[in-house]
């Protein structure tokens, strides 16, 4: 039988040996390839070595068996800090000169190792105080105690920096990591002393237990904060061992402190029965709570990506996406950014909450390091990681890219969690997933809007020859209605010898019969100006001519949207060459632009000013009281494609076209703004035309007409 | 120069009501007025009466055929016939085949009946 003492040592070192060698092999297992993971199983097997050959080292009678043990024991103990050192250079990434050091320590190591095999290193095993036997020191055993040390000491102060630096989910990485592997060393040094003739009480048999619980805080840490990502299969191993443990200690201990090995036995078949359910019992539990939180996510998404596929606007998916992610995750605020080829920046689309606007920046340019960050990496981003590789970045927890192929086609951005809970693994591994099936559905959209804006010009065309055949069909009607209450007015009245005042009523009502037919007859021309087929050849115009058929055609709207329509006309603003709807079709896109920047304007009014500038050239300028139009926005407007309306109202060719349409009749057309909310002014200037020729005069001139002979 | 009681009008036009008012303004004048719907009507009647001025509208989309071939099938029947086209500014071209046909002149839809007036005026002293 062993001492009290030398059973302490022995079950805290049997303990240490198991724990940390089956902590080993389940990392392995979990990571075979992984050099993370091979090293911290070579270091768990490192400390297995050390500790079952000391276990068995101490409680020899044999005194060469004993040597022997103790010299395997040994093989162990020099490669403990030479495997932690580099695990801790891996996990935290050290680089440069510092990782020369690796080769250093394990040429030493293996030197050592066979130094072992001499008395250099272990001189005799001898027994000392409650050990059966006990090391005695060779010549290099001190140079071989202090290097340990120091190496030890320092991949302690390694992992102790990188504490320090590190921030939310990997700083309680560390944190696990880093105390009980401290208290570890505290506990597990003293195991040196007696080599030294020095026993210090209390410490030494129970200090040992601390390597045991270094490998419990070890394994806590790994399963809390996915240290290695194995923390399903160290659960599941868990209940295994604490089940069996039971199934099996339960009867071995009736039969070895009672001696009834009988009883034992039936127990023992009873509880192996019910042990492999309650195992599953448990397991089954056990991974329901851990992946509760997972499922919860998957779900979410799935359905998620499912919708997804089925919109077809851009703005409808992205608030989809938003919204659902603020759900799913609560996070305190979301963005999601979209690739914008004109302003060469990633502009933020939607947001959640709405007041989230000081927290998030308007656009990420294409150049900003975070872009090349993201497309280097191409994966989602922790903001202890922007922080770390950006120094400067956005100020984010979560930032998600969505690549397709090559291309970052937007970029989501996430505040944090509630509590200030960390981003886990999981979610990184949900985030990424999304990632994907949202950049697939933004092409899907590009692909929809794209087919809708062919069959939207197909249907606008279809339209421009129904109102022009519908302007003809209007007219008959109009003729009728104009001419039979002419003939009413000046003809038939007269027949019926009516009192004066009945005829002033019946005339009354005549005129106005005559008015509103002449002012629809007005409108229908103006619609015919406008839809008439494009030839493309300029002709003499009178600009008032142009004015008018403008405010014809454009007076009912702005009339039904309340807009107070200004217009400073002179006569006789003479001629410009062109074609007359073309002209109007600018007037008409500066209209629209107008009548949609004013939307939530108080004050709506539109100014329509022509004048001549001088006798070459004639302006006609444009005023309205909207939101107006951003300074450094200004160029762009009449670039093709740019638009400030929503994806479904402008297609963001308006102005573009206008701009064309002008440069075609060798004018110019620009814009001024005093900026946002001050409205805007858009300047047309063309050219102003004298050579007319008589056939052309002629044209225009349109009373009675007769043919020329 | 002959008297309005002797002088006959030919309307043309495929809205009813129009060829309506001015027939009832040209018969207050003294006028003989005649009024058809389609081309081939004016055509007959053309033939038949030999109306001293015409007024055709050109574009007549139910019509077998519009104003400018109605005034091509009068010319051919009297290719000093008078006629006066109603139209609108955008029918340029038909307005070109007209003045090509010999048409006399052309009114702008919708006429006012003062320029109604001083067309058919201008083509009664043409015949004069």
């Amino acid at each position: 039988m062993l001492d009290s003492t030398l059973k302490q040592y022995f079950i805290a070192l049997l303990a240490t040996g198991i724990f940390n060698g089956g902590l080993g092999i389940f990392v392995l297992l979990k990571g075979f390839n992984k050099r993370l993971n091979q090293l911290f199983a070579l270091y768990s097997f490192s400390l297995f070595l050390w500790s079952i050959f000391e276990a068995l080292g101490i409680t020899r009678y044999d005194k060469s068996l004993a040597l022997a043990l103790w010299r395997i024991n040994h093989i162990g103990v020099v490669f403990i800090p030479i495997f932690l050192v580099h695990f801790i250079f891996l996990l935290i990434n050290i680089k440069g000169w510092k990782r020369k050091l690796i080769p250093v320590s394990y040429i030493l190591g293996s030197l050592f190792v066979i130094l072992d095999a001499t008395p250099l290193l272990i001189l005799e095993v001898v027994p000392k105080f409650s050990f059966r036997y006990f090391i005695n020191p060779g010549k290099l055993y001190y140079a071989f105690f202090w290097m340990w040390i120091a190496w030890a000491v320092y991949g302690n102060i390694e992992l102790f920096k990188e504490y320090l630096r590190a921030s939310g989910h990997r700083k309680n990485q560390m944190k696990y990591f880093y105390f009980p592997l401290l208290f570890s060393y505290i506990g597990g040094v003293p195991n040196f002393f007696p080599t030294f003739n020095i026993e210090i009480p209390v410490l030494m048999p129970y200090g040992t237990y601390a390597i045991t619980l270094y490998t419990l805080a070890t394994a806590y840490a790994i399963v809390k904060y996915n240290l290695m990502d194995i923390n399903l299969a160290l659960t599941r191993a868990g209940i295994f061992v604490v089940v069996y443990a039971l199934v099996l200690g339960i009867p071995f201990f009736l039969g070895y402190e009672y001696g009834r090995w009988l009883a034992a036995t039936w127990v023992m078949f009873f509880l192996a029965g019910t042990g492999q359910i309650v195992y599953q019992y448990l397991r089954k539990k056990a991974e329901e709570a851990m992946l509760r939180e997972q499922h919860r996510y998957q779900r979410a998404l799935r359905e998620l990506s499912r919708e997804m596929a089925r919109i077809r606007d851009l703005g409808q998916l992205l608030k989809s996406i938003v919204l659902t992610v603020a759900d799913v995750v609560r996070v305190d605020y979301i963005a999601f950014y979209l690739k914008d080829e004109l302003h060469k920046s990633y502009g933020c689309k939607y947001r959640h909450p709405e007041d989230s606007e000081s927290k998030l920046a308007g656009f990420i340019p294409f150049d900003a390091p975070i872009v090349k960050l993201l497309s280097a990496n191409k994966r989602p981003l922790l903001g202890e990681e922007l922080q770390h590789l950006l120094k400067s970045g956005p100020n984010c927890s979560l930032i998600v890219p969505c690549f397709v192929e090559d291309e970052l086609l937007g970029i989501m951005m996430l505040g944090s969690k509630p509590q200030n809970r960390m981003y886990t693994p999981d979610d990184m591994l949900v985030f990424e997933t999304l990632s994907y099936s949202t950049a697939l559905a933004i092409e899907n959209c590009n692909f929809w809007k794209e087919i809708e804006d062919r069959q939207r010009v197909a249907r606008l065309q279809e339209m421009d020859t129904y109102s022009y055949s519908l302007a003809h069909e209007i007219d008959n009607p109009i003729y009728t209605i104009i001419g039979q209450a002419e003939t009413l007015e000046n003809t038939l009245l007269k027949e019926l010898n009516l009192s004066p005042k009945k005829e002033r009523e019946i005339k009354g009502s005549l005129s106005y019969i005559l008015d509103s037919a002449w002012r629809v007859s007005a409108m229908v021309e103006a619609i015919r100006d406008f839809g008439r087929p494009v030839t493309g050849e300029l002709k003499p115009l009178r600009i008032n001519d142009v004015i008018e058929s403008f405010n014809q055609l454009y007076f009912p709207r702005f009339k039904s949207a309340g807009i107070t329509f200004i217009k400073e006309i002179p006569e006789g603003l003479g001629f410009v060459r062109g074609e007359k709807p073309q002209l109007m079709q600018v007037l008409v896109i500066l209209a629209n632009n107008s009548l949609h920047a004013m939307q939530r304007s108080k004050e709506k009014t539109i100014i329509l000013k022509a004048e001549t500038v001088n006798h070459k050239w004639a302006r006609i300028s444009f005023r309205d009281t909207g939101c107006g139009v951003k300074k450094e926005d200004l160029g762009i407007i009449f670039q093709p494609f740019v638009t400030t309306k929503a994806s479904s109202e402008g297609s963001g060719m308006g102005l573009y076209n206008a701009k064309k349409i002008i440069e075609r009749h060798k004018g110019m057309l620009w814009a001024e703004s005093e900026g946002d909310g001050k409205g805007a002014v858009f300047f047309i200037d063309l050219p102003r035309t004298t050579e007319i020729t008589p056939e052309e005069q002629d044209n225009i001139d349109n009373e009675i007409n007769l043919f020329k002979k | 120069m002959a008297s309005s009681a002797e002088l006959k009008l030919l309307v043309v036009d495929d809205e009813p009501g129009i060829v309506d008012f001015v027939k009832k303004i040209f018969t207050r004048k003294g006028f003989t007025a005649f009024g058809v719907t389609d081309g081939a009507s004016a055509v007959e009647v053309y033939q038949k009466e030999k109306p001293h001025i015409c007024l055709i509208d050109i574009h007549m989309p139910y019509s077998a055929f519009d104003g400018v071939e109605t005034l091509r099938r009068i010319k051919e029947i009297d290719k000093d016939a008078v006629c006066i086209m109603v139209t609108r500014l955008s029918d340029k071209d038909k307005m070109e085949a007209a003045r090509k046909l010999n048409a006399f002149a052309y009114l702008l839809k919708p006429v006012k009946l003062d320029q109604l007036d001083a067309a058919v005026n201008l083509a009664k002293g043409m015949l004069a």
